[in-house]
């Protein structure tokens, strides 16, 4: 008889598409129960930007606030457990304590971002400006930097552009971080064409 | 029989609306199921996920240039499958890439969404983003139930008869290579029919929850045998005995949306592997 072996991560990956399906269910569930003024979970999975109080506001900043403060203070050795964890640990850092505090940090962050692009794109946000950061440079701090110019540039561009066009914030800030992200791809692919070039150019000339 | 159960569902089960949800959802568990198994053989859960922002994107698509919403919704499913399978045949793509070009697809669904519900023919219709997120089973018609069933039918009867050697390739693609199996043909395939089954489980359960009734079952039948045929009996078995729970409890219960109830006992089906299973994880381990 044949017996199929699956990879772990195969089961880890349907487990997780089975508890992401369960929770989305579950919201829908809550917004069907909700006795309130809900116009459908639209602006909720897509991000809007109208009606937000200054309440929502402080908590938001606060939320922010704290985040920021403590990743300021674990940022140097979550940096060095991220690039080699082994070495890190020998070295006495306390890479699994670093890795909780991390994701506890992801939770905050993602819930802050969810009010400003919706819940389903907080991956835009949250993911994109790094990789465009990264791509533009390998070294951490400025690419650090960069990755905050492009994130808050995306969301002002995105407000600004929804408050002249009836389309969701969501769209406005996905479209925006992805052309920047295809954009720093693309001039990357140049910049190592053109280097390829004048170093063919260049080593004949050198040999001769 | 409990009297008391019969007499408060009796109202929604003589409903022909329930008739159609029951038909339609039978069919579309049953191929969910024989298609989310390979998925989970495969390694290719992640293509679920992609093909739900397709799903929502094309729907809405289809429905701001004023088209059937399931002509978006299969065309769309399908090219992304096939996307897909172009992309894993060549050198392995970046995570990122994907990520970011699918969050973009979806950034692009709620602007046909808007472009559609502030268009004059959708005007007042906000709800429509809603049916494809989260689906309507109970809002098929005779027609749409028809449809579904034939497609779901079609979609289970090609997952069967590529059954045997989708299996070979799939344990074993060097192998099955050298022995003439038709690898790259079968993945494509195999993708396509994905794409098609996506396409019919947002009419279930919606874009955002078609995931879980492709893996849920079919990571419960893995988790519960190693033996592949069974596997696969299994994972449909299980599928539509959860579709049927879902819909009796969707309709015994008031305002429990039916894709809520679906997912529920989807997930306490692939919960209770945990429990009465805790060896299923050391099997799958070692024999891999």
């Amino acid at each position: 008889m044949v017996s199929v072996g699956v990879s772990q991560s195969s089961l880890e990956s349907a487990a997780t598409g089975v508890v992401q399906a369960f929770l989305l269910a579950c919201g829908y569930l809550f917004t069907a129960l909700y006795k309130g003024l809900l116009q459908g979970p639209q602006s909720l999975l897509f991000g809007s930007f109208l009606g937000i109080t200054t309440g929502q506001v402080i908590t938001l900043a606060a939320a922010a606030a704290v985040t920021l403060v403590v990743l300021a203070l674990i940022g140097r050795p979550l940096l060095f457990a991220s690039v080699d964890p082994h070495v890190a640990a020998a070295r006495g850092v306390p890479v699994r304590a670093l890795s909780v505090a991390f994701l506890v940090l992801l939770g905050a962050a993602t819930a802050g971002t969810a009010q400003i692009t919706g819940i389903l794109l907080v991956f835009a946000l949250m993911v994109l400006p790094a990789a465009t950061a990264q791509v533009l440079t390998k070294r951490p701090g400025p690419s650090l930097l960069l990755t905050v110019v492009i994130g808050s540039a995306a969301t002002w561009t995105g407000l600004v552009a929804a408050w002249y066009w009836p389309y969701p914030l969501g769209f406005f800030v996905t479209t925006i971080t992805f052309t920047l992200f295809l954009v720093a791809h693309g001039a990357r692919l140049l910049d190592t064409a053109l280097a390829h070039r004048s170093a063919a150019e260049t080593i004949p000339a050198g040999a001769a | 029989m409990n009297h008391y159960i019969a007499s408060a569902a009796a109202t929604a089960w003589s409903q022909p609306f329930f008739h159609h949800a029951v038909l339609a959802g039978t069919f579309i568990a049953l191929a969910a199921g024989l298609v989310g198994y390979f998925l989970v053989l495969r390694a290719q859960v992640f293509t679920g996920d992609a093909l739900s922002h397709a799903a929502f994107t094309g729907a809405m698509a289809a429905l701001a240039v004023g088209y059937d919403l399931r002509l978006g919704l299969f065309l769309a499913c399908v090219l992304v499958g096939l996307l897909l399978a172009g992309i894993a045949h060549r050198r392995k793509a970046d995570d990122v890439v994907i990520g970011s070009a699918f969050a973009w697809i979806l950034g692009l669904g709620s602007f046909f969404l808007t472009l559609y519900t502030t268009s004059a023919s959708g005007m007042g219709n906000g709800g429509a983003g809603t049916t494809v997120l989260f689906g309507s089973i109970f809002g098929l018609d005779g027609g749409r139930t028809l449809v579904s069933i034939l497609i779901a039918l079609a979609v289970s009867a090609l997952v069967l008869l590529i059954a045997r050697p989708l299996l070979f390739a799939t344990l074993d693609e060097h192998v099955a290579a050298a022995r003439g199996v038709p690898v790259k043909a079968l993945g494509l395939t195999f993708l396509v029919l994905v794409g098609v089954t996506a396409g019919e489980a947002t009419q279930a359960v919606g874009s955002l929850l078609l995931l879980g009734l492709l893996a849920a079952p079919a990571g419960a039948a893995v988790r519960l045998t190693n033996r592949p045929f069974p596997g696969l009996v299994l994972a449909a078995a299980l599928a539509v005995a959860e579709m049927w729970a879902g819909l009796a409890a969707a309709a015994w219960i008031p305002k429990c949306p039916p894709s809520f109830a679906i997912m529920a006992a989807a997930t306490l089906v692939y919960a209770a592997t945990y429990l009465t299973h805790p060896t299923a994880r050391h099997t799958a381990t070692l024999t891999t």
